[in-house]
């Protein structure tokens, strides 16, 4: 009973570690593995290839589709800030409902602000809501 | 004389460390022996990429003799790719900008994708990338004739159901001097990378 203290912190130390590291920021994480290659690691875009994100119109504008559009991709032409893009954007079926909520919060908050923030819930809906 | 020795040293020193390292010339080489003065004497005969010909997308063949005496950056892509072709096609952006007007440097993009990426296709991905160097050259030829390229530069490009896009294909920037010796490897995705190629690039230039 002498070390029972010590074990017992210990073992909520080692409990609180294996749930996970909160340091860890999986809006980056997921923006970089998923949209970053074509719209850049700052949302800068590529030359008329694919648009940037920073100060987007079409963006901004969609917002509320914006998990669709993750989700599902784009065909055809589109138009963003006056500038005709007409590159496919490939749709990424397997993302989560936390996944597109952590994606969109993080071009919110890193890329382009007037995106709004979004909860869970509010992606839930509007995933339902896609087709 | 102390001081005068002094400064001289220190400055054959900075001279030495200033001078750029040579870059590695690559590939397995072969060795040619021949008699001069009654002595054996081994020539060595580096490795250089094999010859091709392919459609550029300013609808010109484009070969070896494109590049004949210029330092080459070359990547294979294809503009369908949704995953790392657009970090490559951003990062050979940056080289070509950085080289604008460079009449000894050249730039080659090989396409892998010959069924989507026809001639006018290329050329618009071209246009859309704003290229402005007149040296970078998209190109097409067969696929089978593609891959047998890719391995003369020892790369990797293959048809690949799994993945994104039907093919996997390395992301490396290969580097060749004037004499298609191929004279470095780069990860075209890697910012780092990148920066050293174009210091290599530099180094080559100065070598002709």
């Amino acid at each position: 009973m002498k070390f029972s203290l010590p074990i017992f912190f210990l073992t909520i130390i080692s409990i609180m570690n294996g749930c996970g590291d909160s340091n860890r920021d999986y809006g980056s994480e997921l923006y970089t593995k998923h949209c970053s290659n074509c719209h850049g690691i700052e949302g800068q875009g590529l030359q008329d290839l694919y648009p940037s994100l920073k100060g987007a119109d079409y963006l901004i504008e969609n917002q509320k589709d914006l998990a669709c559009l993750i989700l599902y991709g784009i065909e055809g032409e589109i138009s963003v800030n006056g500038r005709k893009f007409n590159e496919k954007m490939p749709s990424i079926p397997h993302l989560s409902h936390v996944d597109l909520t952590n994606i969109i919060n993080y071009i919110s908050q890193n890329i382009e602000p007037s995106v709004n923030r979004v909860t869970l819930k509010t992606i839930k809906n509007r995933v339902y809501d896609c087709k | 004389m102390r001081w005068i020795l002094l400064i001289s040293i220190v400055c054959s020193l900075i001279s030495c460390s200033s001078k750029k390292k040579p870059l590695p010339i690559l590939g397995q080489h072969d060795y040619v022996s021949r008699t001069e003065g009654g002595k054996n004497i081994a020539d060595t005969v580096y490795y250089k990429v094999p010859d091709f010909s392919f459609l550029g997308h300013r609808s010109v063949t484009i070969n070896k003799k494109t590049i004949e005496g210029k330092v080459t950056i070359v990547d294979f892509f294809f503009t369908t790719c949704p995953t790392i072709c657009p970090v490559m096609s951003r990062n050979m952006k940056k080289i070509s900008q950085e080289f604008l007007g460079t009449k000894n440097m050249a730039m080659l993009s090989f396409s892998i994708d010959a069924i989507h990426d026809s001639v006018p296709v290329l050329n618009k991905y071209a246009s859309k990338l704003n290229v402005e160097n007149e040296n970078w050259h998209f190109m097409v030829c067969e696929k089978k004739k593609t891959f047998e390229l890719a391995k003369g530069f020892m790369i990797s490009a293959a048809e690949d159901k799994d993945a994104p896009g039907g093919v996997i294909h390395s992301g490396a920037f290969i580097l060749l001097d004037g004499q298609q010796r191929i004279r470095g490897y780069y990860e075209g995705t890697k910012d780092e990378d990148v920066a050293k190629a174009i210091a290599d690039i530099k180094t080559l230039l100065d070598e002709i």
